[in-house]
């Protein structure tokens, strides 16, 4: 009989009885699934702790072990004290904390011994979830980590159902299956939506959104710096995270003449390009002059650098940016959270058609006693060519007759940079390009300045915006011409014509990883729009798109106090909601609806030759059946079980009924 | 004392169950072919309710009682009553005493765990009053003292349903604070026979141990009172209550009072197979023993009691 199978049970012991295989197999996965996002994160030793954390639960488990002594665990916690602040040099950073979270989760794995333990790690595991947040607000994480909540609840699920389930005395999976668990798991995630869109809509604002603390943290980008050696740039184009995107208004400026400029090099030490120190604004622009500009907002990610990017010649600067007189754009804060900026440029206005005996002197440094070679042929082409414009076309063709080839693996320069690079090994990037080009026309005599910055990007069709990554970072120069100002010359285009059209992955056909082909990045330039949208809609929503989300509702200029009182009022009336329907429920699951299901079973049995008595007690019944269907032994006790758990054992679950209506259909 | 009492562990009903199969089969050793009766006196004994057993002479009424109370280790006294009783045979008297100059109490016979009231019909009404009053009340009032009774109490009362001469039966309202009321009925023949092979029953019943001792008897009293009856299960309680009130061969019903001791009875009984629930099997196992003494039926119906109460279950549809 299988009812007996309740027999030795006892609920209160249960309940306060130890997690089973199954619960820590579920907590376990959570766990893990939780952590990884971090593990770049923590210490090294972190991962062998988990596990061994792991492995030694489960060992335990299977083992019936006592768990390990008090003094044990203490000093374990003191080690990781002491571990983690070795490895952050504080217990008080946002990484150390973090760290700090994970080792202890790590370490209360150890010492799961009653469900209330597994309840803290489930509460733990959430709040883990949380912190990935201030490291990392992409839109795939925050995919990731709707999958992981979802494991993390149908875990606290497993662990509700573990004594009920022990009572049935089936295994785990009879009891309720993986896939019921996740679209149950679901379904509860699903309710809270309601309550989330409130919370996101009316939580009180800051101006900006409190993502970017300003602190280094591991995953920053360093993007384009103000310095500039050979290999700079090469880390950038491994780097295939975006940089910003741009939506332009009306004309999009063709791919060639997609240079965003950050900051202009001056000084030269033979090896370096560094700023100069401008002070000043750019001269003025006159509001005629301005004929057929391009229109833009710029999103920037964020950096741990200060530099804006644009195209030529900005005419507006963006708000709370400055522009130097050598159009180097900067805000005084790094720009540590997802910053959008408009901008407007004309590219038919010239640069500096002036340029002050400073700049002249500035723009034609060259370090003494370097690049002899160079020098030499610079004095050379002085004296055989009149105009400055035919020195510079000379040394383009140069570039592009004489051998030179762009390579991501040039052969090393020594010294004398340019002078290895001109006359000897005549490959390299556009880092080698501009600066060998630049320090040329300086010993022409020609004032010549190095711009760093974004080339290209790639134009997404559907979502009209374009977006460059980091690996569209490039080097370019500029020369001041009499009457023409400040010209860009970019010596890669006379090489590799493809960098500037294609961009600097596409140059090459290697791939840079494993996962490098062309139709994931294909793949991932469609994306990148989601992307956007995330970033536009919800991570950048601060208080004046809350304000203008508002203002339609008849809501002006909502104070903390009004907001917290419509909040209060909107999840009350959500909550009160849900408590409706949690009754109806309630009531839907009544006796009848289970008595009907229990009449079904009773005319199925009458199909095959069971009838039975209105009097008669489910048990006894049973026995009828199975006496004369021992065939069908087995569903026939999972039907009255399921039944005599709902009816009489007060077990009003949903998991029981839907057990109970599966053994019904494997009669039919 | 919460504190200790939240440490003890609960004794889980497989114990009940270990600690009762035992126990039956050592009575069903003695008492032989009887075994169903011999769990109905059980489940009574479990909750806590007090069992008349009805039969003629001689088909083992005393030696169930007796076998009983060896066998959960109760202490037990007998009182045969004849008509000539006094209420004082049963409680206990004061005697004064001449060298302490003060008055003496002697318990009577029903200060113990289990009393067997042996043809309790033979005693006057104002005894057998007496009896029953101390059974519901679990104490005596005795010169203006109030008494309480051993814990667990329990009365075994027998009376001879045939011979009616000389008797006071007893009426209604007394015979509703029994529990159940069993019916010994013959052997059968197989068992019969065992029992003429074996013809020493006075030294088998010398040789009977206690398997179950008083602090376990009240350990298992405390878990049937918690075992869960669900709605739907009331519903066939009250159904079957209601059934005896509108049979047309009954001139009363069961009272609540009944109802109640019906829900009693199922619940030791599904504590005794083991379960944390009554099922509707329960109820049907203990309705006759629980409501039959307690139906009356018209003059001249057809159907005795018995009959009646095993027509109902066979009627009253399960919810």
């Amino acid at each position: 009989m299988s009812y007996s199978s309740y027999q030795s049970v006892d609920l209160p012991k249960i309940a306060a009885s130890a997690p089973d295989m199954r619960t820590m197999t579920w907590l376990l996965a959570s766990l893990a699934l939780v952590v990884a996002p971090h593990i770049e994160r923590l210490p090294i030793w972190f991962l062998g702790l988990f596990l061994a954390a792991c492995a030694l639960r489960i060992w335990q488990l299977k083992h019936q072990r006592r768990s390990i002594p008090g003094w044990i665990k203490l000093c374990l916690t003191l080690l990781a004290l002491a571990g983690i602040w070795l490895e952050y040099g504080t217990l008080l950073s946002r990484q150390a904390n973090t760290g700090l979270l994970c080792v202890m989760l790590a370490l209360k794995v150890m010492e799961t011994a009653k469900r209330r333990d597994v309840y803290l790690l489930i509460s733990m595991a959430y709040f883990v979830a949380i912190t990935q947040f201030l490291f990392n607000q992409s839109f795939y994480l925050t995919l990731y980590l709707l999958g992981v909540v979802v494991v993390i609840t149908a875990t606290l699920i497993v662990i509700e159902h573990q004594p009920i389930r022990q009572l049935s005395g089936r295994s785990n999976t009879q009891f309720i299956s993986n896939r019921h668990l996740f679209q149950s798991a679901l379904r509860m995630l699903l309710y809270g939506i309601p309550l989330m869109a409130t919370l996101f809509l009316f939580f009180p604002r800051l101006e900006s959104p409190m993502w970017g603390v300003p602190q280094k943290s591991l995953n920053a980008k360093t993007g384009i710096s103000d310095e500039m050696e050979p290999g700079n740039i090469l880390k950038l184009f491994i780097d295939d995270s975006p940089a910003f995107r741009v939506e332009f208004e009306g004309v999009i400026p063709p791919q060639s003449q997609r240079y965003w400029r950050g900051p202009t090099l001056w000084n030269f030490d033979g090896r370096k390009w560094t700023r100069q120190r401008t002070v000043g604004n750019p001269p003025s622009i006159d509001p005629e002059q301005i004929t057929d500009p391009f229109r833009y907002s710029l999103t920037m990610e964020p950096t741990q650098n200060h530099w804006v990017f644009g195209l030529d010649r900005i005419v507006e600067v963006p708000d709370r940016t400055r522009m130097e007189t050598d159009m180097t754009m900067y805000q005084r804060r790094p720009i540590t959270s997802i910053t959008t900026l408009n901008m407007i440029s004309d590219p038919d206005i010239p640069l500096d058609l002036e340029l002050g005996p400073m700049f002249r002197e500035a723009a034609l440094q060259l370090p003494d006693g370097f690049n002899p070679l160079t020098q030499a042929l610079a004095d050379q082409w002085r004296k055989e060519t009149e105009s400055p414009g035919l020195i510079v076309q000379r040394a383009i063709n140069m570039f592009s007759t004489e051998g030179f080839e762009y390579s991501f693996t040039p052969p090393p320069i020594g010294r004398n940079s340019v002078d290895d690079f001109l006359f000897e090994t005549k490959s390299g990037y556009c880092e080698y390009y501009s600066s060998a080009f630049t320090a040329l026309m300086r010993a022409a005599g020609i004032p010549s300045r190095v711009v760093t910055g974004y080339q290209g990007g790639f134009y997404n069709e559907e979502s009209e915006y374009l977006l460059v990554r980091q690996s569209d970072a490039h080097a370019w120069s500029e020369v001041w011409l009499e009457d023409r100002g400040w010209m860009r010359v970019d010596p890669t285009a006379a090489v590799a014509a493809d960098r500037v059209n294609l961009g600097a992955l596409d140059t090459f056909e290697r791939s840079r990883g494993p996962f490098d082909y062309e139709w994931m990045r294909a793949l991932r330039n469609r994306f990148d729009s989601l992307q956007r949208f995330w970033n536009q809609q919800v991570i950048n929503f601060d208080k004046a798109r809350q304000h203008s989300l508002l203002k339609p509702l008849g809501i002006e200029d909502m104070t903390h106090k009004q907001s917290v009182l419509a909040l209060t009022l909107i999840s009350s009336a959500i909550l009160a909601l849900a408590l409706w329907r949690l009754i109806r429920q309630q009531e839907r699951r009544d006796p009848d609806r289970i008595h009907q299901l229990y009449l079904a079973f009773q005319k199925r049995m009458k199909k095959l030759g069971v009838e039975s008595s209105p009097a008669e007690g489910p048990i006894d019944f049973a026995r009828r059946c199975k006496a004369n269907c021992p065939q069908l032994t087995d569903q026939i006790d999972r039907v009255i079980d399921a039944y005599v758990q709902l009816r009489y054992a007060g077990h009003q679950h949903s998991a029981v009924e839907r057990q109970l209506k599966d053994a019904l259909r494997t009669l039919s | 004392m919460p504190e200790t009492q939240a440490e003890t562990p609960v004794q889980t009903s497989a114990s009940a169950v270990e600690l009762l199969e035992p126990f039956v089969k050592q009575l069903s050793q003695v008492v032989v072919g009887k075994e169903h009766l011999i769990r109905l006196a059980t489940c009574c004994l479990i909750a806590e309710g007090h069992l008349l057993i009805e039969d003629i002479p001689g088909v083992g009424k005393t030696t169930l009682a007796k076998a009983l109370g060896l066998s959960a280790s109760l202490e037990y006294n007998r009182i045969q009553f004849t008509s000539d009783m006094l209420p004082t045979d049963i409680l206990g008297l004061s005697i004064y005493s001449r060298q302490r100059e003060a008055f003496d109490f002697h318990p009577g016979p029903i200060f113990s765990q289990l009393v067997l009231a042996d043809e309790v019909n033979r005693a006057t009404p104002k005894t057998q009053s007496a009896l029953l009053e101390a059974m519901a009340e679990h104490q005596v009032s005795i010169e203006g003292l109030t008494r309480e009774l051993p814990s667990p109490f329990f009365v075994i009362a027998t009376q001879n349903p045939v011979d009616f001469s000389g008797t006071f039966p007893l009426p209604d309202s007394q015979l509703d604070r029994f529990l159940m009321r069993l019916s010994m009925g013959y052997p059968d023949r197989e068992a019969e026979r065992n029992l003429l092979l074996n013809p020493n029953r006075q030294q088998m019943m010398d040789k009977l141990k206690p398997v179950i001792d008083a602090a376990s008897m009240l350990q298992l009293q405390t878990q049937a009172r918690s075992i869960q009856a669900s709605d739907a299960l009331i519903d066939y309680v009250l159904a079957l209550v209601h059934a005896s009130r509108h049979h047309s061969a009954l001139q009363t019903g069961m009272s609540p009072r009944a109802s109640l001791a019906l829900l009693r009875s199922s619940r030791a009984w599904a504590l005794m197979q083991g379960r944390q629930f009554v099922l509707p099997e329960d109820v049907q196992a203990v309705f006759v023993a629980v409501a039959s003494h307690r139906f009356n039926p018209i003059s001249g119906a057809e159907l005795s009691a018995v009959e009646i109460a095993n027509q109902m279950l066979d009627e009253v549809p399960v919810p």
